[in-house]
């Protein structure tokens, strides 16, 4: 009676952790990092020429990509550039341009020039290019505590909807040393990603043993008693 | 067999609860450390209230102090907490660097200590921090993070005692029967939200596990097993749980069932009932009793959540009897639709959704179609238990049906009566599924009780069914948390 049991569990878990492994290969994140910002409302009116920065933005993974919101007022697209600076001065790290092919506020995605390394601290500035108004998304200040914006150079008391992206999606199986790194962040100071390497592997290994010891040990022990 | 060694033999706990228990401590102490700090609902309140009791010696409450330390702000804020909550989009901080920067802040004790304020948890009993102190104090030359983390594994015994509660219940119920006691346990043990919930900072926990002890030493009393000595215990063993969390009041009127039936059907007579009463009632005073008392030294309610809503007296019992009806059910052309309760029927995304899969503050789910696919099961568990349950019912003792009916009505009774009335403040819904997870030794019962009704040939099958599913969602859930809040 117990192989039977034991046979559906395995079955059961078996086709689990298949099913995870599958989905962890196939899946495709191109998400970087985020500022953590919603697209609340238009928060800055860029005028002709006015640039709206911001900064400084610690680069968590290398990304050639952004996710960014802009409105035109109704009218049709609106030409912007946007630039990834060193957070203090230098020269752009990667810049892009857009002239037009994306919807009154809709979010796009702008490829970069080349690809921002990981590490740097940065700036992102949009800056318009048209004759009309455009507005940049994003939310209160509070959004990400990190950065701020801002116009011209002056603080505008809101963060801007920016997302990073790489245009080679990964896999979250090729993202596991990253997550790992990320898990063992601010659980204290015996946390490290060793450890939680080691805690998954064995988290595995217990669930796949100790619950099929009970079963074998619940369907073949005579002595039943409460 | 010796009489000894048969004595040991039945003094040992069984090999399969054994190995579930250490299932049970293995998934705790994971989900312990995978989810990040204060991403469980008001885990933030619940470290200020052990933070106030550990470095002001005081409970928290002071109108006149902050919600929380200086240290804990700094903290929250440095994670990313509070824009990480209920924000899916939004992820902790990622950055070593600032995780570096962080470590190396130092916080003096003034700094520590400058919390103690109003929060969702301040009103709360103190049973439950008071048992957190030791571990916060013992994890003291960390930084914040190193005592969250040995709270929160501080908390994971209680989930063991979770799922011995069910166990046991389910030997009451079916007599010594291991399999149908596995599949009764494995419930508690194995269910993501349980472990989720029991590993993080919160009372429930231990509410969970004193409420699953109330529900077996009930069926003992009421089955005949027990004695005085059980009479006593769940006095004593309601009281811890009216220290901890004012939910447990609903439990009262299912603990004088199963006393009042002990008493009536033991022999003795009206003495011996007095004294069954004398007794209960003095175990609840004496353990309850300081509370009660510092409570009142304090000027704080006793009962938590219970005080401080709208009177009843103000109360519109039809309004009331209709919000129950549309929680449940569709609502009749007569009915004006209640502006709190969200798309219908709101059972179906509060108790049931919100107990198989809201992570972090509820907003970390599985897709619809899980959910979906779940509940057709579920249902199809509750069929087959009821089948069992009719089957069965020459050999049912109904006190006992009585027993668990009254356990369940009353606390949803109270979780509606709670709820609808601070809607009517807020016209926002605040129950939410985790609030059923006393009753869990009784969903293990179901599952067991469903499982009696497969042919006997099948049943060791179904039986691995039940735990391999369970263990699987286990893991999906784990995949759904790190991914929600690392990928």
């Amino acid at each position: 009676m117990p192989r039977n049991a034991l046979l559906t569990f395995a079955l059961v878990l078996g086709a689990a952790i298949t099913a995870l492994i599958a989905l962890a290969v196939v899946g495709d994140r191109s998400q970087a990092f985020t500022l953590g910002v919603r697209a609340d409302a238009a928060v800055v009116k860029l005028r002709p020429r006015d640039e709206v920065c911001q900064r400084p933005i610690e680069v968590l993974e290398s990304f050639d990509h952004l996710r960014l919101q802009l409105g035109t007022y109704g009218r049709p697209a609106l030409p912007y550039s946007v630039e990834v600076r060193p957070a203090g001065a230098g020269r752009p790290l990667a810049g892009a341009s857009v002239s037009g092919g994306y919807a009154d506020s809709s979010l796009q995605s702008v490829r970069l020039s080349r690809e921002v390394p990981t590490g740097r601290e940065v700036a992102v500035c949009i800056r318009n290019r048209a004759r009309q108004p455009v507005a940049v998304y994003g939310s209160s200040d509070l959004s990400n505590r990190s950065s701020t914006s801002y116009l011209n150079g002056r603080q505008t008391g809101a963060d801007l909807t920016i997302v990073f992206e790489f245009s080679d999606s990964k896999s979250t199986a090729e993202l596991l040393p990253a997550i790992v790194r990320r898990a063992a962040l601010f659980h204290g100071g015996w946390a490290s990603p060793a450890a939680y390497w080691v805690m998954f592997a064995l988290i595995l290994v217990a669930l796949a043993t100790l619950p099929a010891l009970a079963l074998r040990s619940a369907l073949e022990r005579a002595p039943n008693r409460e | 067999m010796t009489n000894t060694s048969a004595e040991h033999h039945r003094r040992r706990p069984p090999a399969a609860l054994l190995f579930l228990l250490a299932t049970t401590l293995a998934l705790g102490c994971v989900w312990a450390v995978v989810v990040p700090p204060f991403q469980a609902p008001d885990e933030n309140a619940h470290v200020a209230y052990v933070q106030s009791l550990a470095e002001r010696g005081q409970l928290p409450g002071d109108t006149a102090r902050p919600f929380q330390s200086t240290e804990q702000a700094s903290g929250a804020d440095a994670d990313n907490a509070d824009q990480t909550a209920q924000q899916l989009f939004v992820k902790p901080e990622w950055s070593t660097r600032r995780h570096d920067a962080w470590l190396e802040r130092q916080f003096s004790a003034e700094e520590r200590s400058d919390g103690g304020g109003v929060n969702p948890a301040s009103a709360n009993p103190p049973l439950y921090y008071l048992w957190l102190v030791p571990p916060y104090e013992v994890a003291s030359g960390g930084d914040l993070f190193d005592r969250v983390s040995a709270m929160r594994l501080a908390s994971v015994p209680f989930l063991l005692l979770t799922v011995t509660a069910a166990w046991l219940l389910a030997g009451v119920v079916f007599g010594p029967n291991r399999p149908l006691q596995l599949a009764a346990a494995s419930v508690p043990a194995l269910l993501p939200m349980v472990t989720f919930i029991s590993a993080s900072i919160t009372p429930d926990s231990l509410l969970y596990a004193l409420s699953g002890l109330v529900l077996w030493l009930g069926a003992r009393l009421i089955t005949g097993r027990g004695g005085l000595r059980d009479v006593a215990a769940i006095g004593a063993v309601a009281a811890l749980a009216v220290v901890t969390k004012a939910t447990s009041y609903a439990l009262l009127p299912a603990v004088a069932i199963a006393v009042l039936t002990y008493a009536l059907r033991a022999a003795g007579g009206r003495r011996r009932v007095a004294l069954t009463l004398v007794l209960a009632g003095v175990a609840f005073a004496t353990v309850a009793g300081p509370w009660y008392v510092t409570a009142r030294l304090e000027d704080r309610p006793a009962s938590g959540q219970l005080a401080g809503s709208a009177p009843a007296s103000a109360v519109d019992y039809r309004e009331f009897g209709s919000y129950v009806w549309q929680y449940y059910l569709p609502r009749l052309p007569f009915q004006a639709r209640n502006g709190a309760l969200g798309r219908y029927p709101q059972a179906y995304e509060t108790w049931f959704k919100q107990s198989v899969g809201a992570f972090g503050w509820l907003e970390t789910r599985w897709p619809g179609t899980v959910y979906a696919a779940l509940f057709v099961l579920a249902a199809l568990i509750l069929a087959a238990a009821l089948v069992a349950l009719v089957r069965r019912r020459r050999e049912l003792d109904p006190m006992l049906l009585v027993f668990f009916a009254a356990a369940v009505v009353t606390l949803l009774a109270g979780l509606h009566w709670n709820e609808y009335r601070l809607a009517e403040g807020s016209g926002i819904l605040s129950s939410q599924g985790r609030y059923l997870f006393p009753l869990l030794p009784l969903a293990g019962l179901v599952a067991a009780t469903a499982l009696t009704t497969v042919p006997a040939r099948l049943r060791a099958g179904a039986l691995g069914l039940v735990v391999g599913g369970l263990s699987a969602l286990q893991l999906f859930a784990l995949a759904l948390v790190v991914t929600r809040f690392y990928a």
